[in-house]
């Protein structure tokens, strides 16, 4: 496999020097982490809350900056200045949020809130603009009319794959969720797992996600990655990791979802 | 005997449309000492069957049924008093979001000290009262699993973790020890190890104090290690219910098989990557819910009938109500 990104000891602390402030804050640091994404995997991200998922999938996609470390393209790049492989980042990695319905603006229909990347990323004119909005519209599943429609008018499966079409528009080679099926319902998060694993298999793309539920981690991620306090404590292939969790953190979490599994067994 | 019984339970919006019946002839019955699921997605109307239980519905819905009683006594019947006292002392409600329900201007452990019933303070002079309801609520933030109990106590609703606020909830629930549990939703967003000691709380209390639970929520896995029977609701329609082992083994309806097939840790057969099963489309919104079976647009095996609601049948004790229930040769 051909590795698409690597970090190499990424690191983000938010303690700011506070000179006037009388309390010591509690200090989070997160890594220093080293990781990398191949082509065409799918990596979940797993771990407790506060553990530094959510961070960690910012920084992939480059929302912000760390505060020591680098990320790393093995990819032709379109410069090598600092500025230009920030871009490079934002347009190759993109990021689905975590409540697709409260991360859509209310104000603009589908069709500019899709179109807003590729105004600030591309210089594609109107017409283009719209028929690639079309096509992304088609892919994820949607129709073309929902082109006109505004995010009220659409079910929470609907608006998740105008986010997953927002993520898609400018052809990225990952796309990072955080917890993406969490506040879905059962048969929707279904039916959007399934878009996920078609997207990947029609465009060959890496797909790193956060997610609680193990049912679905165990189901569609090839890696997993654990995190416990700001450091990953554990990575591996999903059948090892989840037949030999090596661990503390692992055993907990693997055990408390067996435990659940299993008990379900020896009922039906 | 059943502890709270409810019967064509029919729920009505004062809309812009007219009435729109967002519970249309709902079921169920808890049981003593039973654990009972709830199923439904959202927009089924789960938080509404909470909602008229507690008796906290907003004045432009109209409630009918043909029985909601209490321990026998009909819910329906009594005036403001009489329903805040079974409020007061019988049902404890876990609602959904943590945040939203408790006061953001006031301390978690002035709240829980709050809700500490008279009964249980004894007689004695102020500050001994005073003693007591805090002795009272340390204990009980201790059973829920919260260690730092005067971190939490001592902090407001949006210092803490949702996990935290979430166990804080139950707390305040179980501070009356009532007879039923209502928990709605109470596992969301709670990663694996939290969830599993929650669900450990609830088996405890339920095999130790005979405390009936009413669990509502849409986590199968959780719903299945736990709990004795399950009623299953979609679009305000009961559609299934039954105890669990036979919901699970046989389900009769074809909206009770694709939720249980929508789960992957159910099926240890299924190859990683695989599609997994879905009903085609979303739930129907309230303006456009369609009639009969509400199900029947969504569903593989829907025929002409299907525009008249079924009525509810049973095989022993599996009620559901569908016109052509899988399992069955007549289909």
């Amino acid at each position: 496999m051909t590795q698409l990104l690597s970090a190499h000891s990424l690191t983000f602390s938010n303690v700011k020097p506070a000179w006037f402030s009388r309390q010591k804050r509690r200090e989070f640091q997160l890594g220093p982490l080293d990781l990398s994404i191949e082509k065409a995997e799918t990596v979940a991200i797993i771990g407790g809350n506060r553990s530094g998922k959510s961070l960690l999938a910012k920084l992939l996609c480059g929302a912000i900056e760390p505060s020591a470390g680098e990320i790393q393209f093995h990819q032709e790049t379109t410069g090598h200045s600092k500025a230009d492989l920030l871009r490079w980042q934002k347009r190759q990695v993109r990021m689905i949020f975590q409540r697709s319905s409260e991360s859509l603006n209310p104000a603009l229909i589908i069709g500019d809130i899709l179109q807003e990347p590729l105004k600030l990323n591309t210089d594609q004119t109107a017409a283009e603009r719209e028929e690639r909005v079309e096509q992304v519209l088609v892919q994820v599943g949607l129709l073309r009319d929902h082109f006109f429609f505004y995010p009220h008018m659409l079910s929470d499966g609907q608006q998740q794959r105008v986010a997953m079409a927002r993520a898609l528009i400018l052809n990225p080679s990952i796309i990072v969720a955080d917890e993406p099926f969490a506040a879905l319902d059962p048969s929707v998060r279904s039916q959007t797992v399934n878009l996920v694993l078609r997207l990947q298999r029609e465009l060959g793309l890496s797909f790193v996600f956060i997610s609680h539920n193990l049912g679905i981690v165990r189901h569609i991620a090839d890696r997993i990655i654990v995190m416990h306090d700001g450091q990953i404590v554990e990575t591996g292939r999903t059948d090892t990791l989840f037949r030999w969790p090596k661990h503390d953190v692992t055993k907990r979490l693997v055990s408390a979802h067996q435990s659940l599994v299993r008990q379900h067994q020896t009922h039906a | 005997m059943a502890l709270l019984d409810i019967k064509n339970l029919t729920l009505e919006i004062d809309t812009d449309n007219g009435w729109i019946k967002a519970l249309d002839k709902a079921n169920l019955s808890v049981r003593e000492g039973e654990i009972q699921a709830l199923v439904g997605e959202s927009g089924s109307g789960k938080s509404l069957i909470v909602r008229a239980i507690s008796g906290g519905l907003p004045p432009q819905m109209r409630l009918t049924a043909d029985r909601m009683t209490w321990r026998g006594a009909n819910l329906l019947a009594m005036n403001a008093e009489q329903r805040r006292e079974i409020m007061r002392r019988d049902i404890a409600v876990v609602y959904q979001d943590p945040l939203a329900s408790l006061d953001p201007s006031v301390t978690l452990g002035e709240q829980l000290e709050e809700s500490v019933p008279y009964e249980f303070v004894g007689k004695g002079w102020f500050w001994e009262k005073q003693k007591e309801r805090k002795r009272i609520a340390i204990e009980l933030v201790h059973k829920v699993g919260i260690k730092d109990h005067a971190g939490v106590m001592s902090a407001y609703p949006h210092q803490i973790a949702s996990d935290i606020g979430q166990k804080f909830m139950i707390a305040m629930a179980l501070v009356s020890q009532p007879a039923l549990l209502i928990a709605d939703d109470p596992t969301r967003g709670m990663e694996a190890t939290t969830k599993v000691q929650i669900l450990k709380l609830f088996k405890r209390l339920n095999q130790t104090k005979r405390l009936s639970i009413l669990f509502v929520g849409h986590d199968l896995l959780a719903i299945s290690s736990m709990s004795d029977s399950m009623t299953v609701l979609y679009c305000g329609q009961t559609v299934e219910s039954g105890p669990i082992k036979q919901l699970q083994k046989r389900p009769l309806h074809p909206y009770t098989k694709a939720l249980l097939d929508s789960a992957p840790s159910f099926r240890a057969d299924l190859p990683p990557k695989s599609p997994l099963v879905t009903l085609p489309g979303t739930i129907p919104t309230l303006q456009h819910l369609p009639i009969g079976c509400r199900l029947g647009p969504r569903c593989h095996r829907a025929q002409k009938t299907c525009v008249q609601t079924p009525a509810v049948r049973k095989i022993h004790d599996h009620f559901y109500s569908c016109h052509y229930p899988l399992h069955t040769n007549n289909s």
